[in-house]
């Protein structure tokens, strides 16, 4: 365990998430042998790395679902951590794109999504045996808008980091006791939710966010999103970044030009988690 | 204040959405800023369901764009964005 109990100088807010940390691995150890649904990101990558600590490799397996939507960068993290770690890992092909209410782009996208992730995960940890599948879900996000959860529920899928009651900002102060590199990287959804809901998720649009993103790294951003809403890229940078958005800002322009965006448009509020989820309540006034 | 230079077609990239063309709430951020004393701003709308105000106005104008976004979002607006242009003496 990081720091281990009771460690000198420990704050007592530390104390609460040592005692959560302990709860992790009661869950764990409960679960016996278990199947992660992991994307290299800071939650799963965590509780992969718990998994095969509490449970050790036989009784551990990280499955990533490789699709459309899931960035080539996160990949590599992915492979990264997995190896560094030595975390059972396997790579499996997932389509979203197939089913048209996905592709359609509702505002519950994501239940299409993990509907297909959590069929054919469920199917693999049943196959080779594993007792139990479990996600990277957190604490802080049971107040998210979240229709993926409803499919993890469906399919019997367990969340024991948000069980364990570990926010994101304790994952990320535990993976950086763990030494994992994923501590400090930005949240990293899938790209198709940098398209607002009622905009068709094409194979195009994908990669065009891909690849501005692509460009905005490279240019030493660290904490944005580009948004595609079809006759535009906007950019939300973080706002301590947003000094030098500016001083780049014809680069990256030029650069998205050539990517096929017709227009850029920085966005003046920054980024905000969750950013296009501000059409929701007029979305749910059209259905209501 | 240097007055903006207006969107312009690019290597082939269609002209945007006329300034204030056609919309009501552009015009009326046209007007909100210009009171506020952003001079020479235009602003456009953009987004698939036009819900993007797009305000060409100097880089420097951002943190007062900024200040100003919840008053320009009440006009029917659900983002507020710079648009970045091409700078006026691209290609001469």
């Amino acid at each position: 365990m990081p720091g281990g109990p009771g460690a000198p100088g420990m704050e007592n807010d530390m104390m609460t998430t040592q005692a959560r940390y302990e709860r992790l691995a009661d869950i764990l150890r409960a679960c016996d042998s278990v199947c992660i649904g992991y994307s290299g990101g800071v939650d799963s990558t965590f509780l992969a790395k718990v998994a095969v600590d509490v449970l050790g490799r036989a009784r551990t397996l990280a499955v990533t679902g490789l699709s459309a939507s899931y960035p080539e960068v996160q990949r590599e993290t992915a492979r990264e951590c997995a190896r560094r770690f030595g975390i059972p890992h396997l790579e499996i092909d997932t389509d979203e794109m197939a089913d048209p209410d996905y592709a359609a782009n509702p505002s519950n996208r994501c239940y299409f999504c993990k509907t297909e992730l959590w069929s054919k995960l469920t199917a693999v940890a049943r196959e080779r045996g594993y007792a139990a599948v479990l996600d990277g879900s957190n604490a802080d996000d049971a107040g998210d808008y979240r229709p993926g959860m409803q499919a993890a529920r469906e399919y019997g899928v367990r969340s024991p980091l948000l069980e364990a009651g570990l926010t994101k900002a304790e994952i990320r102060g535990l993976s950086r006791e763990l030494g994992l590199p994923t501590w400090e990287h930005p949240a990293s959804p899938c790209l198709a939710s940098r398209l607002p809901y009622g905009l068709a998720v094409t194979l195009e649009r994908l990669r065009q966010v891909e690849r501005a993103e692509a460009v905005l790294r490279r240019e030493g951003l660290r904490e944005f999103r580009v948004r595609h809403h079809g006759d535009a890229a906007r950019l939300e940078v973080a706002l301590p970044e947003m000094p030098r958005m500016l001083e780049r800002a014809q680069a990256v322009r030029a650069a998205l030009i050539e990517i096929g965006f017709p227009r850029v448009l920085l966005d003046v509020e920054g980024y905000r988690r969750g950013a296009l989820n501000a059409a929701l309540p007029v979305l749910q006034q059209q259905v209501g | 204040m240097s007055v903006p230079a207006r969107p312009g077609s690019v290597g082939g990239v269609p002209e945007p959405t006329p300034p204030s063309g056609g919309d009501a709430r552009a015009a009326a951020a046209e007007r909100l800023l210009r009171d506020r004393g952003v001079i020479g701003a235009r602003v456009s709308v953009a987004g698939h369901e036009r819900e993007i105000a797009a305000i060409a106005a100097p880089p420097s104008e951002m943190a007062r764009l900024a200040v100003l976004a919840p008053e320009l979002k009440a006009l029917g607006f659900r983002y507020i964005a710079l648009e970045l242009t091409e700078p006026v003496d691209a290609g001469r």
